[in-house]
């Protein structure tokens, strides 16, 4: 191993705390970079990450995660879904597993717990619906006709602020991935409405700041004095996991702003983020030469392989509302081979060989899983995240203008009511501007789509993982099967190899 | 309590119980004696930095007192503190949020009325950070981000940021208070000067010499973000579909 020659990040000789870390992180980062770089050095190594997580799963929880976001639906969410990337399929005996303990931590007046009679919070409910809809099925036992959602709606509508923001958990705080979670889960449950979404354009445009990249949250300032200009501050500094959260949010927003556009409120519709500056924030995590090109959370922070996909993943997001290198032509391009020339087909705004790179050098921990950075322990996070920025990196997902359209031919208006037993209660309101979201959610949820010819693998081409949706992380399989459920509808057949 | 929220720094149900704690008792008595808790908090707060100066729950935490409280009292320590903490890592990026957040980002402080001497000043206090290390991203972020939100064009700092672009030491003996030069050991040119200046350059019309600076950026030296800058010339060249 040595550092093939890449250059350390500039100290100006002016050396701080930060510059120090810095180099020392860089310092055993160029003990990764292999000398020769043979095909093996590029391994995935698939199976010593399966057997990792079948270790997770089979020993429960370890002690450890007890001082984190002590979390079942996490730690079940984290394993269903990087075997998922894996490729890999849970028995019926697990699926069922997984189930009852996720159905275990849902609370008698709505959400789900991080366990058992634990107070409901928005993140391990966001944790839960995702793993059941990995793992889950209609019918009795099978999870998702369990989901109390009358109560999870009434219990979202109780965490409601009026700048549009929502507390995580009574008496908790408000943060933006709270948020996230919430619109996720609304959005699979179909609980969607506009009363749910009424100021949260605002309050999420409002987390943006003067780096470009978002902030934990927001605060609606008053000085006594009526001085409007600056209505909110950002709490905290530009970070990748509240960012990913807030484009994700804004982007699951969109149904909402186009239904009240086509609904001919266009100033509710008018609030924008500064795509340009998020952008510039975003490229700018991607670490220099001796970082392997991963990404880091926050400017001068270290890299650290989860933000792969915190901030990796938001590239997809991005590009959906309109920022790419070219105009995309919504064909299916024929399938060319894979990475070649520097001049390729790849189009996308940052380097995912680099990204690449650092996850198969310094983010395989040698016994399994993925990791943070090297010489830390791999994690059932870590490698949950690692995995869904690999997928990110190596396939391009994209929304396809030709699948929403075929989606939404197939729409029947009578849906959500008529279909499986779960969709019968009449949870939420009924009303024209209702079911014009309820249609718009359905179809912008389901209108993404791999490109055949823009996936970029580096390695063999054994490393290929699934591919994982950009705003669920999901994959399209399990995201259709939750959502035909929940909505009472069908989608047309996937004509390319699903994702 | 203390001692339970330097041990786990991270877990931020501690801060948040904090906060509770103090909407609790300064319900209670909103008097007198209230001030002076508040104080007492951004004091710990303090001492709390020099384990994990960057912690993210503390800094927003401390934003929080600041805002939901709002005494003048609270804010004049601000500044002194943040100079405090950026003299000890320039490079402290939550130091410079928390700049950016009190100066700019929480409505006007009593002193800073006029908003066009807060500008200079602070376009002067970045200006003499980033000539210690000029690589470092944060205050020419910060500079950024209030000459943005102030609508004061770019090009207000070219005088300042040209040097910063040249790989040769300046020549000129003659010291310009205004602009200082890049310090004796800087690495130059520096990434985030140039890219400044390119923006300048597009911002003029001229986008020969954006392009020109950008490319340097791209093939040479930031070759990581080779397609952003790729994507910024076409942007600037006004090829690309998006602004």
């Amino acid at each position: 191993m040595g550092d093939g020659g890449r250059k350390h990040s500039p100290n100006d000789s002016y050396p701080t705390l930060t510059s120090t870390l810095q180099e020392s992180t860089e310092r055993i980062l160029a003990s990764h970079v292999p000398i020769n770089t043979s095909e093996t050095d590029y391994e995935l190594k698939k199976n010593t990450h399966v057997q990792f997580i079948a270790r997770v799963m089979l020993q429960g929880f370890p002690s450890k995660y007890t001082s984190q976001d002590a979390s079942q639906p996490w730690l079940i969410f984290w394993i269903l879904e990087s075997f998922s990337i894996l490729q890999v399929g849970l028995d019926p005996g697990n699926k069922q597993r997984a189930i009852d303990t996720v159905l275990a931590c849902q609370h008698p007046d709505g959400g789900f717990g991080g366990g058992p009679a634990q107070s409901a919070h928005l993140l391990p409910t966001y944790a839960a619906v995702c793993a059941l809809a990995i793992a889950g099925r209609p019918g009795p036992g099978g999870g998702w006709d369990e989901i109390d959602r009358d109560k999870m709606y009434k219990w979202f509508l109780s965490l409601k602020q009026p700048d549009g923001s929502f507390l995580v958990s009574h008496d908790a705080e408000i943060d933006v991935r709270g948020l996230y979670c919430l619109l996720v889960t609304a959005t699979l449950l179909n609980i969607l409405t506009p009363e749910l979404l009424e100021g949260v354009p605002e309050f999420v445009a409002a987390c943006q700041s003067y780096e470009g990249g978002f902030s934990s949250s927001s605060l609606p300032y008053s000085d006594g004095t009526d001085t409007p200009s600056f209505p909110t501050s950002c709490l905290g500094e530009a970070h990748g996991g509240y960012t990913f959260s807030c484009l994700a949010s804004w982007v699951l927003v969109q149904p909402y702003l186009t239904a009240l556009r086509e609904s001919g409120n266009s100033t509710k519709a008018s609030t924008a983020i500064n795509l340009k500056s998020l952008l510039r924030w975003m490229v700018n995590m991607q670490g220099g030469e001796l970082d392997l090109g991963g990404f880091r959370g926050r400017t001068n922070k270290l890299v650290d392989g989860c933000y792969s996909w915190w901030v990796g993943g938001c590239f997809p997001l991005l590009e959906s509302l309109g920022v790419s290198v070219e105009p995309r032509i919504d064909v299916a391009q024929p399938s060319n081979g894979e990475e070649g020339a520097w001049h390729d087909a790849d189009d996308s705004l940052y380097s995912r060989q680099g990204l690449q790179e650092y996850l198969l050098w310094a983010g395989q921990h040698p016994s399994g899983g993925l990791r943070d950075k090297p010489p830390k322990q791999s994690d059932a996070y870590h490698t949950c995240y690692c995995l869904s920025g690999l997928s990110s990196a190596q396939h391009r997902v994209v929304v396809s203008e030709g699948r929403r359209h075929a989606i939404i031919a197939l729409w029947e208006s009578s849906g959500g009511c008529t279909g499986p037993s779960a969709c019968r209660s009449p949870v939420v309101p009924v009303g024209d501007f209702t079911d014009l979201l309820r249609k718009s959610a359905f179809s912008s949820a389901l209108t993404w789509v791999e490109e055949g010819g823009g996936s970029k693998v580096i390695g063999s081409n054994t490393n290929r993982v699934n591919a994982t949706h950009p705003v669920f992380n999901l994959t399209n399989t399990h995201l259709e099967g939750i959502m035909m459920h929940f909505y009472g509808q069908k989608v047309p057949p996937r004509t390319r190899t699903s994702i | 309590m203390d001692e339970i929220a330097t041990v786990f720094l991270k877990n931020y149900q501690v801060w948040h119980h904090r906060r509770l704690l103090l909407t609790y008792i300064y319900s209670k008595d909103p008097g007198t004696k209230s001030p002076d808790l508040l104080l007492k908090e951004l004091k710990f707060i303090e001492k709390v930095f020099e384990e994990d100066s960057k912690n993210y729950h503390t800094w927003s935490y401390r934003q929080w007192i600041l805002s939901n409280f709002n005494r003048n009292s609270l804010w004049v320590v601000e500044i002194p503190f943040i100079e405090k903490m950026i003299g000890q890592d320039v490079r402290n990026n939550s130091a410079w949020h928390h700049r950016f957040f009190v100066v700019f980002d929480s409505g006007v402080r009593q002193g800073d009325e006029d908003r066009e001497d807060v500008l200079r000043r602070e376009i002067s206090y970045t200006k003499g950070k980033i000539s210690l290390a000029p690589n470092n991203l944060s205050p020419w972020n910060y500079l950024r981000g209030i000459l943005d939100r102030t609508k004061t064009p770019y090009e207000s700092v070219e005088e300042f940021v040209v040097p910063y672009t040249k790989s040769e030491e300046s020549t000129d003996s003659v010291v310009d208070l205004d602009n200082p030069p890049p310090s004796k050991g800087a690495q130059l040119p520096a990434v985030p000067a140039v890219e400044f200046l390119a923006d300048i350059r597009g911002s003029q019309g001229r986008i020969p010499e954006a392009t020109e600076l950008f490319r340097l950026l791209g093939d040479n030296l930031d070759t990581i973000r080779k397609r952003y800058w790729d994507f910024r010339i076409k942007e600037t060249q006004g090829l690309s579909r998006k602004s």
